[in-house]
């Protein structure tokens, strides 16, 4: 165990190097770094302080080195548009994000497994149709869409819940949550229901998959024969038994859905770290893009890296590295 | 159980009556976008023909050019149906140009690396499988910022969000018949190598690469639809499906719904059609679906 | 001397599995009796509908499968038509069902003491303790060692045939009447399988539980069985006590399954085989279904024989049995 969680820990890190250089060449090589530094309009003087402070005049494996070790600091530069640290600015608007995501995950799974197993324990009722088809849906159409649709008919026709902004929000371990308040779940549902739909529509298939590959099994069989009640062979056995897929997508979904709610964040002006990048897209804003980027991808893989350890705990096979 | 393979495809899948369907709406948009000059009431994107009178008028609004509005008009007085039509067309047009590339490379970059094996089989499959982890949506975003707007940006970004599955799987498919009995033998005969991979292992790989093309290009029309609707898509001179429903969201909120929302349905019913479409080709190539 | 009333009866049992080629007729009118700790072994090749047989007395034929006709009475007590609970009820605590790869059957993600602890609550209200105590009890009787600590391990952690002890105890739990064990020892190693065959004699003979002993393999169920019943194309071929179906067999089919027994051909012989392949269960020819492979065959054969029975129960289904030589 500890060596496979070592050899992990090595890997993620490798990755982490290599997403560096990816972000490093992409915005830093290809166009002309100052511009990544600097807003167009400071003073030629500034200009050449700043090409000596980051080194721009020496050689490019040496600006990488110096480009990774500011990362490690956590020193991004500083916003053009809002004037502050790039790194304080997102970490003011990741609450509203993260709380926006966890709550569509979390939606999406408790929903969607259940439904799924339903789905596939009695794949010819009437329901699990009915159910397969609004996973179909949500997974066809896109997420901005079910968004206005939302808002056409919850915020503009029926006029019965709040369709942008976050609300009121109230504070907990000195930070801002909507969730805390009644008027900031109300604000919540509909964005949290627009970004939830796809996963659900995943969880649906994942668990209807597994449960009709799992039903078919010898185990099931066998509980059956034991008399089990299909209660039983259902909440216990199968759920087990396709926990371990459903974690792992639970795990990377989240990460997706962090970059699903740069859409849900937009239409229903959510001021998330989604809403952010936009806006610094549209802005040209680049130390924040920079930012957003390196820390995206860190996320990814410390998830990617979170999600093989759980595995590898809840998968007894694995943990024990097949010793007899 | 007679006909050639073609022949027994088709019987089966006319058996299910929403693909056939599906299919049905999918040929007919096709159709209509191919045909699109000759099909709309007016050229949308022809400024002689607006008037800014005819602006944001609703459905079954008779305009001054004299015919119906069917769908009624856009904040510039643009005929609505038609600018769907045409909008289509683009959306269509970049959602088949960027599955068609992204399958040439991945399924180049694949099964490539799965013949040449070794170190470049390890690197290219471990980037694939990053990038896989990784949501297109994201990778799209970021490549359409980097690169700036035009539609060679958009096609690369939508391909690089893509290919990586095309990668995916021609290289599991590649690699399991190639190390099937079958091919094995094959490559022991004086037949030369390049015979052995088009008879024997490109028809093998096809199935599943089919599917794949099926859902990625649903998945490139909504992408674009969706980069287009936050400004990151195509100019403004090329308005594909995602930009008619960008323009018309700020007066979905006061009630002129059908400014987004027509061309909206247009963009859902397709990319349903083809997710359909592409569901039962599955089910049909999956054997282990089969019994 | 009235015999004793039989625990299980099976008559003119019918399994049919719909389909859209047609009507699978996996079990076609098959009848036998199970007296109180008998051994039967149910001998065939795959496909011949032994194994559904058990499934259908245990009340697991699921659609497509139905059973078609017939009657299984369990203690007398009819079991065909019950409802899906009664059914249920019965299962694991009075019928009990061992299958052919523990790999398979166990949970691979749940502890050994889970899932034996599942089986006792499907049947009673038991505490924790009562029910590890209980399962201990159950892998200490099949011969595992340090049972108690090794109740929380997870079934990878057992060798093959470790797996199948447990798997085993688990179908004793309940202390059944009556166990089905599908193959129980085909996925194991041949030194294990003579093992679990010895263990499997012992525990039943021990507890009284009588047993219907599936197998392809005529020389495993010579070693276990009371009696034997043969079936082929979802009939009974040939049936009766076991020394008298072994040592004179009348169905030109069970002579050729015992002459395919390596052990009983003169080294370096060739052994012998049944040619050909058993029909489709979708469409049987009429009469005999094995005429197609039988050297005996003749015009006659076109119809279907009756089961016949000798005084000392040996039955056989074919037109020209043959006379009890080899």
């Amino acid at each position: 165990m500890v060596g496979f969680v070592i050899q992990r820990l090595l890997q993620a890190g490798l990755v982490m190097a290599a997403m560096s250089v990816l972000v490093f060449v992409g915005v830093y090589a290809v166009g002309n770094p100052i511009d990544v530094l600097l807003s167009p309009n400071v003073d030629q003087i500034t200009r050449l302080e700043t090409i000596a402070a980051y080194g721009l005049d020496r050689p490019l494996w040496e600006q990488y080195l110096l480009f990774a070790g500011r990362l490690i600091h956590g020193d991004f530069g500083r916003s053009f548009i809002f004037g502050v640290p790039v790194l304080d600015l997102i970490f003011s608007r990741l609450p509203a994000t993260l709380e926006l995501t966890l709550a569509a995950v979390i939606a999406a799974t408790l929903l969607g497994v259940p439904l799924g197993m339903y789905a596939g324990y009695r794949p010819d009722s009437t329901a699990s149709r009915v159910i397969m088809g609004v996973s179909i849906l949500g997974f066809s159409v896109p997420t901005f869409w079910v968004g206005l649709l939302l808002i056409f008919v919850f915020g503009v026709e029926l006029q019965v819940l709040p369709a942008g902004q976050r609300g009121e929000t109230a504070t907990l371990f000195g930070i801002e949550w909507s969730f805390l308040t009644g008027n900031g779940l109300r604000h919540m549902l509909l964005p949290a229901l627009n970004l939830s739909l796809f996963k659900l529509a995943m969880m649906i298939r994942l668990a209807r998959a597994g449960t009709r590959e799992v039903m078919f099994g010898d185990t099931v069989k066998f509980a059956r024969a034991a008399g089990l009640r299909e209660r039983t062979v259902l909440g216990r056995h199968v759920l087990k038994l396709i926990a371990i897929p459903i974690v792992t997508v639970f795990g990377l979904e989240f990460g997706s859905t962090l970059a699903f709610a740069v859409v849900t964040e937009t239409i229903f002006s959510w001021p998330g770290v989604g809403k952010l990048i936009i806006d610094s897209i549209a802005t040209l804003d680049r130390p924040v893009m920079v930012a957003y980027l390196v820390l995206v991808a860190f996320l990814f893989i410390t998830i990617n890296l979170v999600v093989d350890l759980t595995y590898a705990a809840l998968d007894p096979r694995l943990r024990r590295g097949g010793a007899r | 159980m007679a006909g050639t393979p073609i022949a027994d495809f088709w019987a089966e899948f006319r058996a299910n009556r929403v693909a056939v369907v599906a299919l049905a709406v999918v040929l007919l948009t096709v159709l209509a976008t191919l045909a699109a000059p000759i099909l709309v009431p007016q050229d949308p994107y022809d400024l002689a023909n607006l008037t800014l009178r005819d602006a944001r008028r609703p459905p079954g609004y008779v305009g001054t050019a004299g015919f119906t509005h069917v769908l009624g008009t856009d904040a510039q007085g643009r005929d609505l149906l038609s600018a769907i039509v045409y909008g289509l067309r683009i959306s269509l047009g970049m959602g088949i140009t960027a599955g068609c590339i992204a399958f040439a490379f991945g399924a180049t970059v694949g099964a490539v690396s799965s013949f040449v094996g070794g170190r470049i089989e390890t690197i290219a499959m471990r980037i694939v499988d990053l990038q896989l982890s990784f949501p297109a949506i994201l990778l799209a975003l970021v490549l359409a910022a980097v690169l700036g707007q035009g539609k060679t940006q958009l096609l690369i970004a939508l391909v690089a969000a893509q290919y990586a599955y095309f990668a995916r799987t021609a290289h599991g498919a590649a690699t399991a018949e190639r190390h099937k009995d079958y091919v094995e033998a094959a490559l022991s005969t004086p037949l030369p190598a390049r015979t052995v991979i088009l008879r024997h292992i490109v028809p093998n790989c096809l199935p599943p690469l089919i599917v794949v093309a099926t859902v990625q290009v649903a998945n490139s029309i909504a992408l674009e639809a969706t980069l287009s609707f936050l400004g990151l898509g195509l100019p403004p001179t090329e308005p594909s499906l995602g930009m008619l429903i960008a323009n018309g969201f700020q007066y979905l909120l006061s009630g002129r719904y059908w400014i987004s929302i027509y061309p909206g349905v247009a963009l859902i019913v397709l990319i349903v059609a083809i997710n359909l479409v592409g569901d039962q080709v599955r089910d049909q190539l999956n054997p282990r679906l089969r019994r | 001397m009235s015999a004793p009333a039989p625990l299980l009866e099976v008559a003119d049992l019918a399994t049919y599995f719909d389909s859209k080629r047609g009507v699978l007729k996996a079990v076609d009118g098959i009848s036998f009796t199970l007296k109180r700790g008998e051994v039967m072994g149910l001998v065939g090749e795959s496909g011949s509908g032994k194994s559904v047989t058990g499934f259908s007395v245990i009340g697991l034929i699921d659609p497509p499968g139905r059973i078609a006709a017939g009657s299984v009475k369990l203690d007398g007590e009819e079991l065909v038509g019950k409802d899906a609970e009664a059914l249920r009820t019965l299962r694991g605590r009075r019928v009990a069902m061992v299958f052919q790869d523990p790999m398979m059957t166990l949970n691979p993600v749940l502890s050994i003491g889970t899932q034996m602890r599942l089986v006792l609550r499907a049947h009673e209200d038991v505490s924790r303790a009562d029910a590890r105590r209980r399962s201990i009890e159950a892998l200490a009787r099949v011969g595992i060692p340090d049972a108690a600590r090794r109740l929380d391990d997870f079934p990878h952690q057992f060798s093959g045939g470790m797996r199948q002890r447990v798997a085993i105890a688990i179908a004793l739990l309940h202390r059944p009447a009556l166990i089905i064990a599908d193959e129980p020892t085909t996925a194991l190693d041949v030194s294990i399988q003579a093992q679990i065959l010895a263990e499997m004699r012992n525990l039943v003979r021990e507890s009284g539980t009588a047993m219907i002993w599936i197998s392809h393999d005529l020389a495993t169920v010579s070693s276990i069985a009371d009696s034997i019943a043969v079936m082929y194309a979802g009939r009974i071929v040939e049936s009766g006590p076991a020394h008298e179906v072994l040592g004179a067999p009348r169905h030109p089919y069970t002579k050729g399954l015992l002459e395919s027994i390596p052990g009983e051909a003169p080294p370096g012989s060739v052994l012998a085989q049944i040619p050909g392949a058993m029909p489709s269960l979708l469409a049987l020819p009429a009469g005999c279904a094995f005429r197609a492979r039988c050297t005996y065959a003749q015009d006659a054969c076109a119809a279907m024989p009756a089961l016949a029975a000798s005084p000392q129960g040996h039955a056989v289904r074919c037109h020209f049995p043959l006379e009890g030589m080899r």
